[in-house]
């Protein structure tokens, strides 16, 4: 197995975790009424600054792969 | 008078709003917001998934969407609803807990940092490499775009 190789099965083990997440947070088992990211939101609500941080990542990762 | 609640991802409670005499009550309204919003959200998706980095129309789709994104932030934080007095004030709820998201965080993004400054390249791809590899399809960038979309919702609700 090759590095370019496994760096992509290791890519690929942390997106299906990432459908995984998802997966389970929408069907309830890891959030409230069934909706996903409860408790991500019920973290940024409590801490502003979070939250605004997360958000800056949010917008510098859609600039860096969409405009740059 | 006992008004109807349901308990919101915030932890805070609303009142739920009663129907109207048409039956249709409120929920008709925020499913015709909702599909109007992913109607636009899918037309923003096509027509920047038809952009190329580094070109005006990109710098242009992109930056629109931040300009919300960063006015509905500001709304937020000013109007920014607080937990109600025993609620939990961290990560932790009734029935979740952020830490599966900031470990599955924490690992990718070390794993990031290992594959920049990692070696070459090829050997050793980034987000950004498997990016472009995937954005060479329209139809998948608008898929990614939708993705980022959704996720930028999740985090300003």
């Amino acid at each position: 197995m090759t590095w370019r190789s496994a760096t992509f099965a290791v890519w690929a083990a942390l997106g299906l975790a990432t459908v995984v997440l998802v997966v389970l947070a929408a069907s309830g088992r890891a959030g409230v009424l069934r909706r996903p990211f409860v408790p991500v939101h019920a973290t940024l609500v409590a801490h502003p600054w979070l939250r605004v941080l997360t958000v800056f990542a949010w917008a510098w990762a859609g600039w860096h792969f969409f405009a740059r | 008078m006992n008004q109807p609640t349901e308990r919101w991802g915030r932890g805070v409670q609303r009142r739920k709003a009663p129907d109207t005499a048409d039956g249709r009550g409120r929920q008709g309204t925020i499913t015709g917001r909702r599909v109007a919003l992913g109607t636009v959200a899918v037309a923003y998706a096509a027509v920047l998934a038809t952009t190329s980095p580094f070109t005006a129309a990109a710098d242009a789709l992109t930056a629109g969407a931040l300009a919300v994104a960063a006015a509905v932030l500001v709304v937020g934080l000013a109007t920014r609803r607080t937990t109600p007095s025993g609620a939990p004030r961290t990560g932790e709820t009734a029935q979740g807990s952020a830490l599966p998201w900031v470990v599955l965080l924490a690992v990718a993004a070390a794993w990031e940092l290992y594959c920049f400054f990692g070696g070459p390249r090829p050997a050793h791809p980034t987000l950004s490499t498997l990016y472009d590899l995937a954005a060479r399809w329209p139809a998948v960038k608008a898929v990614l775009v939708l993705a980022w979309l959704a996720l930028g919702w999740e985090l300003q609700r």
